[in-house]
């Protein structure tokens, strides 16, 4: 889709700068199954004009937190609305939200096929089914049918779909996980495009670095229940350093008198420390006082990854990841 | 037509299956209305009935419906496919999300069915009429055409399909698992109603099968051949017809009551 629609979003039908677009609310939403508690009193808001990630390990209620506030299962107990209605009241629901679920099609139905059952309930014509197969780079594929598709092909057809009715908001749900890289950023660049119209997207993902460079809000959960909403922006992405040195005790010693922290790490070339800093004249200053000798001295960029860890498990040493 | 409508319809006639179940009903059908017509040949050839097979209406009425038995499992099977089919694709989230008010979705879906259904009638009694034709020019019988019960069969032996395609569609919204409502609905339809039918009929248990779809439909249509186990003293057609509704209403509402409410996984 990269290479024939570029860029390009599809032209609105109405203009977006006449809509109200209002956040989605999430108001303690719990939803358990049997004694599994999936959500648990969870509260976040989503506002428009934004990019917003979704982000928590598998297994940490982003799917169906998604799934009850698009009406396909039932909360335990409190709401998720679209402004203060819930999907299923919505007047015009594919005109209003688009979603990308999972990517799951009747095998023996063409792509354009697909589209026209989608486009009978959003009223729209034949005319728009076309359009969005050129802007998700289907249109080759379109009379092929649907068991013919690969992974990153259902996606987008799925992506298709959901913007059908021209939608306020976009709700996507680990939408890298079946995209070719050249996929995923044509995704960003029309999801920047989309937010910057003033609708609101929210995408869930398990990795905090394919949200990264799209978002601008995030928000993170885990267990259920709500660890961080913060602006990209506010993020402390202060870069690290990598130092190899002869002593690892007494460097570690020296270090902690800066003002920083350090941790212990090993790869495949021996042990290393990590320092909270990119400072390496003082970094290396500071060991050479200490009498170490120093074999590497590296600044790093930001590892999201780690931030995102540190978020869920409140600073723990990245060796005990929770297995995701 | 409504939006909902359109898409339940489109759902149908943008996969193969419909019209290869057309084409089922048709042929499979017309070959299934050659059973009462050479049945009837046979009788007219060697018993030397005093009123010719071909000039008793009732006669022509069974030729017509002949594919009734074969059309109407074909039906079932295409009403349990219409909600299993979203059931077995995981399509029911997308079906949801375009049309949140489930309610209304499994009604256009029935509107849909019902129509298709009644399409399946047509060329099931029009592959009957077909196979008679030849037959009354041979032995100088009759269409009856102009009878008004001749056309009452025929209208109402369409409208039995259409109401069978609704049992299927039933079955399929109660059983989530398209394969096990597949073997509910046909089991159902080969094994468990013809012993009961046959049970009811040796005990001469007539509303016991008028009470039955199969019994219903052939009081429907006004078919009295014991061959098939039809009751003694059928319903009345009307009768009939109603106890066929309530075979598309039970599985039907007890789906939407208990499973079309649950969350979709």
């Amino acid at each position: 889709m990269a290479g024939s629609a570029g860029r390009s979003a599809v032209a609105p039908l109405v203009p977006v700068s006449r809509r109200k677009v209002e956040p989605i609310v999430i108001n303690r939403l719990s939803k358990y199954f049997g004694r599994t508690r999936a959500v648990n009193n969870l509260s976040f808001t989503v506002e428009p004009g934004r990019v917003t990630g979704f982000l928590g390990p598998n297994g940490a209620g982003k799917t169906t937190t998604l799934r009850v506030l698009v009406g396909l299962a039932a909360p335990t107990a409190g709401t998720a609305t679209f402004g203060r209605q819930p999907y299923v009241d919505l007047l015009h629901p594919q005109q209003t939200v688009g979603c990308v679920l999972e990517a799951n099609f009747h095998p023996g139905r063409t792509g354009r096929n697909h589209l026209r059952v989608l486009a009978a309930t959003a009223g729209v014509g034949e005319d728009r089914v076309d359009e969005l197969l050129e802007l998700v780079g289907l249109a080759d594929m379109a009379r092929r049918p649907a068991s013919s598709y690969s992974l990153g092909m259902r996606q987008r057809l799925a992506l298709a779909g959901a913007l059908l009715g021209d939608p306020d908001y976009l709700i996507l749900d680990e939408p890298a996980n079946a995209l070719d890289p050249e996929g995923t950023r044509w995704l960003r660049a029309f999801l920047r495009n989309f937010a910057s119209q003033g609708r609101t997207v929210l995408m869930s993902s398990h990795l905090l670095h394919e949200v990264g460079a799209t978002a601008d809000d995030i928000v993170v959960i885990n267990d259920g229940r709500l660890v961080k909403k913060t602006k990209m922006a506010d993020l402390d992405l202060q870069g690290t350093s990598r130092v190899r040195v002869s002593n690892i005790d007494r460097a570690e010693r020296a270090l902690a008198e800066l003002n920083t922290t350090v941790r212990r790490g090993t790869d495949e070339q021996g042990p290393y420390l990590r320092i909270s800093s990119q400072d390496t004249y003082v970094i290396g200053a500071t060991l050479f006082n200490a009498n170490v000798a120093v074999f590497e001295l590296t600044r790093e960029r930001y590892e999201l990854e780690e931030q995102f860890f540190e978020m869920l498990k409140g600073n723990d040493r990245p060796g005990r990841r929770r297995s995701a | 037509m409504s939006g909902v409508l359109r898409s339940e319809v489109r759902k149908i006639s943008t996969t193969r299956l419909w019209w290869i179940m057309l084409l089922c009903v048709f042929l499979l059908g017309g070959g299934y209305a050659l059973v009462p017509a050479f049945s009837a040949n046979l009788a007219q050839s060697t018993v030397g009935d005093p009123t010719p097979a071909f000039e008793a209406p009732g006669t022509l009425r069974s030729i017509y419906n002949g594919g009734n038995t074969l059309a109407r499992i074909l039906a079932l099977v295409i009403g349990i496919l219409a909600m299993g089919g979203e059931y077995r694709y995981k399509t029911m989230a997308t079906t949801y999300l375009a049309t949140p008010k489930r309610i209304r979705v499994i009604f256009a879906k029935a509107a849909s069915l019902i129509g298709f259904g009644l399409l399946y009638g047509m060329a099931s009694v029009l592959a009957g009429l077909l196979v008679a034709i030849p037959f009354v020019l041979i032995k100088n019988g009759s269409l009856f055409l102009g009878r008004a019960d001749t056309w009452r069969s025929l209208i109402l032996g369409v409208a039995s399909i259409a109401l069978w395609t609704l049992i299927g569609m039933g079955l399929g919204i109660l059983v989530r698992s398209m394969v096990l409502a597949m073997l509910v609905g046909i089991g159902f339809a080969y094994v468990v109603e013809p012993s009961l039918a046959a049970l009811f009929f040796f005990k001469e248990w007539d509303l016991g099968l008028n009470l039955m779809p199969t019994g219903a439909t052939n009081a429907m249509l006004g078919v009295t051949n014991p061959f098939l186990f039809a009751a003694r003293d059928p319903f009345t057609w009307w009768q009939g017809m109603l106890v066929l509704a309530a075979w598309c209403l039970l599985p039907a509402v007890a789906g939407v009551l208990f499973t079309v409410r649950r969350d979709v996984t």
